[in-house]
């Protein structure tokens, strides 16, 4: 089967193209640039250079396509230019829909975010929960607002589900959207671990695999005009760092970060990004949340998909492993 | 009592934005709930996720209170259930910005009712019962326009200016009866996606007074509680009043003109709101 995976050389979206590969189907990668090394390369992986603002390239990439995975969007702590949130994740998934309604497709995998229900203090959410803090950032609204055309193009009569990933960790290209990955790096390699205060701030961490197979099987078994929660366990920072000193043999001095100090640092951090447009390492609000809880319950993905949670332990071991052997690789920002 | 009846806090309009805020507030303080809301918001998945995390009861009832005969109706079922309402919310409300001639007739009908009519039948519907509590509580929600004469917002304010001298009258002559009667008079806020994206299209000066409703909700609830007569909540919105009282009326134009011109139609956020808000609404979002 001929299925379109967008975002095709993003952490999900690599990730996905090769597993569909794997099972026989022709992949339409749309890529914005061809990547050089060998993300993508499989024999039924073919590559279409595009994007997903422009709406000819959108229209040869999904020719005769029968399945859409729309996993491209900015995913970013941070822009100098908010816009840019709301063109790619808003506008962009509106293009993405328009052409797969055009092309019949039978069905479309929309890869959103936790991020659409903001902290959850200290309960786990699921699916029906309504968000209860304003929407504090561009990325979760755009996230939103890009499920709103979602369930729209699915009233209409397009059969559409929607995926929700929390944080993403495990083996893959590092990117803007592997930031567990890059902390882990971190971990590995520095003495001393900047946390927030609370080391109990409790958020939840899926391994990319586990994600993977959710996307395959939300395609699958997923019900039309639903949304699933693709997670994995609610860990502590106390226990992220625990485990990753006990697997990777490392030892971090643990330095805990008063609020005051973290919001200071991310004003400062701003200010620098803007003059500059550098990426701040944070920002006021990345620091809000960073320090709120986001923990999630799968069991509806774990109920109607079959969707399998990879212990933590297991999940970071192989992930460890994966960063030690690519560290030459991981050296390039 | 040999048998009391269950305290219940009673909260309008609380789907979304101040209304939801307020209930997980109200919640987190162990009060039981009577959310209304339209049909069709997402109040009853506000109400299951209220009930599963913070171990309270909750009614949720779904009632366009703009229709007068819905808040008859509302009273009534409550007194059937024999809940006995202790805090009564006025949250309900329809905000708009644009200019007086652009905007429907029906949209400002609404906004009378919504705003003047169901706040006064709700309260005049459950005095008796509030009379009834050793103590019982009524917040009204204005906001920072019943303080000033903003262009673009002039039924909206009008309403709002309302339910201020409502509010403290009220409170004068409930006072023997041991009702606290307060109103809460917040600035701009991001009660929903529509109103987030338009509020980060203002200037500087009109954002750094944009609070979130999660801010407000713990401020009004510590203000009702202790009393309060009037209740503004951030420091922004406060500078604002103490400038009202203290500069000349021309001056006060002036700023009030320049800062509340706070939607701007060109700017590149304004077409996502078609996303979220009825076709064609454009400037006049609901609040």
């Amino acid at each position: 089967m001929k299925i379109l995976v967008t975002g095709a050389s993003g952490y999900i979206g690599s990730k996905l193209a090769h597993a569909l590969a794997v099972k026989g189907n022709t992949v339409h990668a749309l890529v914005r640039s061809a990547p050089s090394d060998s993300l993508l390369k499989h024999p039924n992986i073919k590559i279409f250079t595009g994007d997903i603002l422009n709406k000819e390239s959108l229209a040869v990439a999904i020719k005769n396509c029968k399945q859409v995975y729309h996993t491209a969007g900015v995913v970013r702590l941070w822009a100098k230019d908010p816009d840019i949130f709301y063109q790619h994740n808003v506008s962009g998934t509106q293009n993405v829909l328009e052409a797969a309604w055009k092309e019949g497709v039978s069905k479309f995998v929309y890869t959103s975010s936790c991020g659409v229900w903001g902290s959850c203090n200290d309960h786990m959410l699921i699916e029906t929960d309504p968000r209860t803090s304003a929407f504090d950032n561009d990325y979760d609204l755009s996230k939103f607002l890009a499920e709103k055309s979602v369930k729209e193009y699915g009233s209409r009569g397009l059969f559409t589900v929607i995926v929700n990933p929390p944080r993403v960790y495990g083996p893959g290209p590092l990117r803007h959207s592997s930031g567990v990955n890059r902390f882990i790096l971190r971990l590995l390699r520095k003495k001393i671990a900047l946390l927030p205060w609370r080391l109990e701030t409790k958020a939840n961490y899926a391994f990319i695999d586990d994600v993977v197979k959710g996307h395959l099987l939300a395609m699958d078994r997923g019900l039309g005009g639903e949304r699933y929660i693709l997670g994995g366990e609610n860990i502590s920072y106390r226990r992220l760092v625990e485990t990753v000193n006990t697997i990777g043999q490392t030892k971090n001095l643990i330095v805990r970060m008063p609020p005051v100090l973290f919001k200071t640092i991310g004003h400062i951090e701003l200010v620098r990004g803007k003059l500059n447009g550098h990426d701040p390492l944070i920002t006021p609000n990345v620091a809000k949340r960073l320090q709120s809880d986001k923990m999630f319950d799968c069991s509806k993905a774990i109920r109607q998909l079959g969707y399998h949670i990879t212990p933590f332990e297991e999940g970071l071991t192989t992930t460890i492993n994966h960063l030690k052997n690519n560290l030459y690789e991981n050296e390039q920002p | 009592m040999n048998n009391p009846k269950s305290n219940y806090t009673l909260i309008t309009g609380a789907s979304e934005g101040l209304g939801k805020a307020l209930a997980i507030e109200c919640a987190s303080r162990r009060m039981n709930l009577v959310l209304v809301a339209l049909p069709g918001s997402e109040l009853h998945s506000l109400a299951s996720f209220i009930r599963r995390n913070y171990f309270v009861g909750v009614l949720s009832i779904e009632k366009d209170l703009c229709r007068d005969e819905s808040c008859r109706e509302l009273f009534n079922e409550i007194s059937s259930l024999d809940l006995n309402i202790n805090i009564l919310i006025n949250n309900a409300g329809i905000g708009g910005t644009g200019l007086f001639e652009n905007g429907s007739i029906d949209l400002y009908e609404k906004q009378i009712r919504l705003n003047v009519l169901a706040t006064t039948l709700i309260s005049r519907l459950f005095i008796d019962m509030l009379k009834r509590n050793r103590s019982a509580y009524i917040l009204n929600v204005g906001s920072m326009a019943s303080f000033f004469c903003l262009p673009k917002k002039q039924v909206y304010g009008a309403t709002k200016s309302f339910i201020y001298f409502f509010s403290k009258t009220l409170r004068r002559e409930l006072k023997q009866n041991n009702i606290h009667v307060s109103v809460l008079c917040p600035g701009g806020m991001n009660t929903n996606p529509a109103v987030t994206l338009l509020n980060k299209t203002g200037n500087y000066i009109s954002r750094l007074s944009i609070m979130n409703p999660e801010e407000v909700a713990p401020l009004a609830i510590d203000g009702l509680l202790k009393g309060k007569p009037v209740i503004v909540p951030g420091r922004m919105n406060r500078v604002f009043l103490v400038l009202d009282k203290m500069l000349p009326e021309k001056i006060k134009d002036l700023l009030t003109g320049s800062t509340m011109k706070k939607i701007n139609p060109d700017h590149s956020l304004v077409r996502y709101l078609s996303v979220v808000a009825e076709p064609g609404s454009g400037e006049q979002a609901i609040a």
